[in-house]
């Protein structure tokens, strides 16, 4: 999903930015970004609230350049999760990340939850770079070239790094299974 | 565990979060003044108060110097020279020199309030009008055992500038009085209250940091300024008892070109001036 691709983002004048819709479109994939990197839903919204504060302020001077102003904003909210987790030695747990929306019969729910929680421990124990690179994918749902640009990676690069992560994943996810 | 897993993991967006940052967003006063952080600007508040500090203070040992006192407005005092101005601004100096520069303002830290603002409100006129592009960054308090003002500040990312507006009560500092070139300054009636306008400023007489540091390595002492007529236009007023000054603050470190630094002309601080004194 190309996250600039998005009718409402395109701009042609000042005053024909709709900041309103910028910020709905792009409140979601930074939220679930934080989501996945930190583990925790209230952490995850102060984040959001941080990054988007920090750039706010200065979103004119992308009015013309929708693309570059979603790269600077997760450029901003990779460094708003350093800085968290150099403010912060404990990890949070996952387990208030859980959609509203999923399972909708009570056991589904259960089943679910459980699920959840075991992917918690696994994206918690990942390696950083690995933990922000699913972020990116699956919470922002970024291509591997817009995670290459914002990342400073190859696209090629990003491609074969997620490969690997989610297949290790996917490997723990069945161990314990068994 | 898949790709559709992790995809479905995502955990939805609360609308009361939603709602609640848009709303904090588009209520600037509730972002800067309220989250207690006094956000830097590309070149740094810190370095522009610090700025204003320096001059107050270089301005206090000028009272020694050959000035000649020429007018008050309304409790103003202004002193003109022909000479260039001596005093030790090493200590100033040394201050200016060590404050870090900011490229950007993801790189900027942060100072923390109560290191020197105090955010709460304060009660005084606040323009009704400003030019296009200034948004609100800050405002706040500065209170010292040598000076005591509020301020407020703007910001234009697109002319690259600060505007600064200083309020104080008459308590007999140096910020009641003004330091001038002979001829570049003007008392002008705004809606029926003088405004004085001065047009440029004094400025400590280095073209190069090298130059800045020799002097503090050689112990400092008795300097000469000059006076830079591109150095902005700065204008002071009093209203119904409180003191107002505003400018663009020198961002700038002295032997920076200054004619760039200055992007608010005097006919727009007037108008802002205007709309502050019905």
């Amino acid at each position: 999903m190309d996250i600039t691709s998005n009718a409402r983002l395109e701009t042609t004048s000042v005053n024909q930015t709709d900041w309103e819709a910028i910020f709905h479109e792009l409140l979601p994939k930074v939220f679930r970004f934080f989501a996945y990197r930190v583990g925790n839903r209230l952490v995850a919204e102060d984040l959001t609230a941080g990054t988007f504060e920090r750039a706010w302020r200065r979103r004119t001077s992308y009015q013309h350049d929708m693309g570059a102003f979603s790269q600077w904003l997760f450029g901003i909210a990779r460094n708003v999760a350093r800085e968290h987790y150099r403010q912060r030695s404990d990890h949070l747990q996952l387990d208030e990340t859980l959609p509203s929306t999923v399972g909708r019969q009570p056991e589904n729910r259960i089943g679910r939850q459980e699920d959840y929680e075991r992917l918690a421990n696994l994206l918690a124990e990942l390696p950083g770079r690995d933990q922000e690179l699913i972020a990116l994918k699956y919470g922002a749902e970024m291509t591997n070239r817009e995670i290459a640009q914002v990342s400073g990676l190859s696209e090629s690069n990003v491609g074969t790094i997620l490969h690997r992560v989610v297949k290790k994943m996917q490997k723990q996810w069945e161990a314990a299974d068994e | 565990m898949n790709d559709l897993f992790l995809y479905e993991a995502r955990p939805s967006v609360r609308p009361e979060f939603s709602q609640t940052l848009w709303t904090r967003l588009t209520e600037r006063k509730s972002i800067w003044n309220q989250l207690g952080q006094f956000i830097q600007t590309r070149r740094g508040f810190a370095t522009a108060l610090l700025v204003i500090l320096v001059l107050v203070a270089c301005a206090q040992q000028i009272l020694n110097s050959t000035f000649h006192h020429v007018t008050d407005v309304n409790g103003i005092s202004v002193y003109e020279t022909h000479d260039f101005l001596n005093l030790d601004a090493s200590e100033e100096l040394r201050q200016y020199l060590n404050t870090p520069q900011f490229q950007s303002l993801d790189d900027a830290p942060r100072i923390p309030a109560e290191e020197a603002i105090d955010l709460s409100p304060y009660n005084f006129q606040q323009p009704s009008w400003l030019p296009d592009g200034l948004e609100l960054v800050s405002q706040g308090h500065h209170s010292s055992s040598r000076f005591d003002f509020a301020f407020i500040a703007w910001y234009s990312e697109q002319r690259d500038t600060t505007l600064f507006l200083m309020m104080h009560q008459p308590n007999r500092s140096s910020l009641e009085e003004v330091h001038v070139f002979p001829g570049a300054w003007e008392v002008i009636d705004v809606n029926g209250t003088e405004v004085l306008v001065v047009r440029g400023k004094f400025e400590l007489p280095f073209d190069s940091e090298e130059e800045a540091r020799q002097y503090l390595e050689e112990g400092g002492g008795q300097i000469e300024q000059r006076w830079n007529h591109d150095a902005g236009v700065r204008l002071k007023w009093v209203y119904e008892g409180t003191h107002y000054e505003l400018f663009e603050p020198f961002v700038q470190l002295p032997w920076e070109p200054d004619s760039e630094a200055y992007h608010i002309p005097e006919e727009d601080l007037l108008r802002i001036a205007a709309s502050m004194i019905p």
